[in-house]
């Protein structure tokens, strides 16, 4: 008798455990003071508060000219001019990245490590 | 007092449509309390529509139906579901069971809406299961039953609510003649229990049974005879 | 209360007897979720990582602009700037980009002021490593752990590179910024400001562009109009301008995605309509049955109710997890590459878990409620009719 509404029940609380659980993780994890101190410390070397992600191209720090929608494109709809384009992805250099990997743990030096 | 009282009832179906149908025509009918009445008739007779009019399943066009002394045509839908739930039991011909479902969920549908504890309702169900041979059968999908099991099924399933008045149509037109007695005798019990009963039925088998108190007959939607 | 559990255990097995068009629905259902909540995951944590490195800014950034492009930029502007009232510092700024072509990658490399310490940057590697604070020299570079992993290095090594007349510079790595910050420093080098100019070729009484500091914020619209009118061809560009910027161009993104995923929008919307508008004879008839056995009409819808809320409900909350375990936790895959960017040097995630429970519930209400009402009313229609007049036909 309700054995299926039992059933369903222990479902949703394990997915409603998990919901939860996220929320105390973003909450947690989400900006701890430590980032805080170090974003503060390298910020001004920063040429602006772009992550950098947010281009075409990783590399543009300003998104200036390459960005739908920024406040100070040169002109509406420009479109990116970068040499990676929009649309094609960049010649794959994962196999040249990887040979010349180095493995974290050489990296002992400083307080670069992950 | 009588169970159920129709006063100049009609039901017309597709009404004001080219299709229009009169099933039943100005019928009136006093159903004494605890006895049990044949409906007999060809098919066609409104036998059917006229257990649906007392089984409160469908409204009258005209005329006016009081059960157990209460005038039930105009209560409102809501109304009339809940007086069916508590006063009348329905024993369709088709049986009308949920196929997807087991025995016991089909016992169990009739009770959930009352808020009954959970070992009333096994208790209530267990009762009709065994009275009705259907313990063996507990787990088993309806749709997976013989003929005589649905009909065992469905006669429980209208007594769940242990209702005063059982409507029943057509209880053994699918069901062989060694069945069918054996449904008989579930009826003669039932009319042992003092319920009303009210059997829509042309089987020569059930009219000579000797379970009837009465027997009326219906052509045309109109009583054409009644014989105690 | 009984009766709502009875109910409630009976839509669950109503919804077991079709099992694959309900695990249908609610894996649809869940995929939408997961995309939608996903794209705002992502766009929210980025644009949210965004201010806070804004909150360090500079408040306005000035450029030079001739032919609507960039130029380098006089430091006259930053003395003439500096005089007006308001303004805390004004500070040129040399940096660029530089392409390696060993490995395919884009640098930024940055100018440091002058006089920056190591601890300035890397505050828990002066504790750990080193006994006493030296500025950083002529020749030195901090570097982001990107730079250092492309290029094959460990600290204390040297970075080549070739300067703006093709000749080789060499820098030694003092050290790697912390993997916290890598978010914004995983691509970037940090060099004396003359050793960027050297590189870069950038006259001494030229930056790239100013980074002035107005400490009052609600100066800085004026600030920036007189930075206008005393800089010809001056571009300036608030805190405000860029909060907005980044907020248009995650929403751009976003937008593009979610268009780009109205087909699955579209094949939920079928499913769904299929589960509520067109209720079939054998719905009809079980539901005749219900009213029959004395259910009135009220526990019908609620039955129907309960059954929406239950796949809906499951098909939310299983799409929201994996979608916060899918962005948060496993380096959001499947929708990096929309976000990120074509890339050499993608900074390594998780990213910072900026959730908003506002939105979530937002999405919860434009997804699970509407899915709950559309049923009613089909079921309504049904449950208001005679059991007579269905079984008959």
């Amino acid at each position: 008798m309700l054995s299926h509404l039992k059933t369903y029940c222990a479902l949703v609380a394990v997915l409603v455990a998990l919901f939860v659980g996220a929320l105390v993780d973003s909450q947690l994890r989400c900006f701890p003071a430590n980032t805080a101190r170090r974003l503060k410390c390298i910020s001004p070397l920063l040429p602006s508060a772009d992550p950098g992600l947010n281009n075409s191209a990783r590399y543009i720090r300003h998104l200036g000219l390459a960005t739908p929608g920024s406040a100070f494109t040169d002109y509406p709809g420009q479109p990116d001019y970068l040499p990676s384009g929009m649309a094609w992805a960049p010649p794959d250099f994962a196999g040249l990245l990887q040979a010349r990997a180095v493995p974290a743990e050489r990296l002992t030096i400083g307080d670069g490590l992950p | 007092m009588s169970a159920i009282s129709v006063e100049k009832v009609s039901k017309i179906h597709n009404s004001g449509r080219p299709n229009e149908f009169r099933a039943i025509v100005d019928l009136s009918i006093d159903i004494p309390s605890g006895q049990t009445t044949i409906l007999a008739g060809p098919s066609g007779s409104g036998k059917t529509t006229f257990l649906a009019l007392l089984g409160l399943m469908s409204r009258p066009s005209s005329g006016r139906i009081a059960i157990q002394g209460k005038e039930t045509t105009l209560l409102s839908e809501s109304f009339r579901t809940v007086f069916r739930r508590h006063h009348i039991g329905f024993v369709f011909q088709h049986f009308n069971l949920v196929p997807d479902l087991t025995v016991k969920e089909n016992l169990d549908l009739v009770l959930y809406p009352n808020g009954m504890t959970l070992k009333r309702i096994r208790s209530v169900r267990e009762h009709v299961l065994e009275r009705f041979g259907l313990l063996n059968k507990a787990d088993y999908r309806a749709a997976l039953l013989s003929g005589g099991e649905k009909q065992r099924l469905a006669i429980g399933r209208a007594l769940m609510n242990d209702p005063e008045i059982v409507l029943i149509d057509e209880p053994t037109a699918h069901l062989d003649t060694a069945l069918s007695k054996k449904v008989i005798d579930l009826f003669l019990s039932l009319k042992k229990e003092k319920r009303t009963l009210i059997i829509a039925s042309h089987d020569p088998l059930v009219l000579e049974s000797g379970i009837a108190d009465r027997l009326v007959h219906l052509r045309d939607g109109r009583l054409v005879e009644e014989a105690a | 209360m009984r009766s709502f559990l009875y109910s409630f255990d009976f839509s669950i097995r109503s919804l077991l007897r079709r099992k694959t068009k309900n695990l249908s629905i609610t894996l649809l259902f869940a995929l939408i979720v997961f995309i939608f909540s996903g794209i705002d995951f992502m766009s929210n944590s980025l644009y949210e990582s965004t201010l806070r490195a804004l909150e360090f800014q500079p408040s306005i950034i000035v450029q030079k602009v001739k032919a609507g492009r960039q130029v380098p930029i006089s430091l006259d502007g930053a003395d003439k700037i500096s005089n007006i009232f308001g303004v805390a510092e004004v500070r040129g700024r040399v940096w660029g980009y530089y392409f390696d072509p060993y490995t395919g990658a884009n640098y930024t490399i940055m100018g440091a002021p002058e006089g920056l310490l190591e601890r300035d940057i890397l505050p828990t590697s002066l504790d750990r490593f080193h006994k006493e604070t030296q500025p950083l020299r002529h020749g030195e570079a901090f570097a982001g752990i990107g730079v250092l992993e492309a290029r094959g290095l460990i600290v204390g090594e040297e970075l080549y590179f070739n300067d703006c007349e093709d000749k080789p510079v060499a820098f030694k790595v003092r050290g790697a910024f912390s993997s916290t910050v890598s978010l914004w420093t995983y691509d970037m080098i940090v060099v004396t400001e003359a050793d960027a100019r050297s590189l870069f070729g950038v006259d001494r009484r030229k930056a790239w562009d100013l980074a002035v500091y107005v400490p009052n914020e609600f100066e800085v619209p004026r600030v920036g109009e007189k930075i206008i009118s005393m800089i010809p061809g001056a571009r300036v560009i608030a805190t405000d301008q860029l909060k907005r910027t980044y907020g248009s161009s995650f929403g751009f993104r976003s937008g593009v995605l979610l268009a780009s995923s109205m087909t699955c929008l579209l094949a939920f919307l079928i499913l769904a309509y299929d589960r509520v508008a067109g209720l079939s004879q054998e719905e009809q008839k079980e539901i005749a049955i219900l009213k029959a056995v004395g259910w009135q009409t009220r526990d019908v819808i609620r039955l129907n109710m309960q059954q929406s809320l239950i796949l809906s409900l499951s098909g939310f909350l299983l799409g929201i997890v994996l979608s916060y375990y899918h962005v948060f936790a496993t380096n959001a895959p499947l929708l990096r590459m929309v976000f990120s960017g074509w890339s050499v040097l993608y900074p390594p995630y998780p990213l910072p878990p900026f959730v908003d429970p506002s939105k979530i519930f937002g999405l919860m209400f434009l997804t699970v409620v509407p899915f709950i009402a559309v049923g009613i009313v089909p079921v309504w229609k049904a449950s208001i009719k005679d059991p007579e007049e269905v079984f008959r036909s």
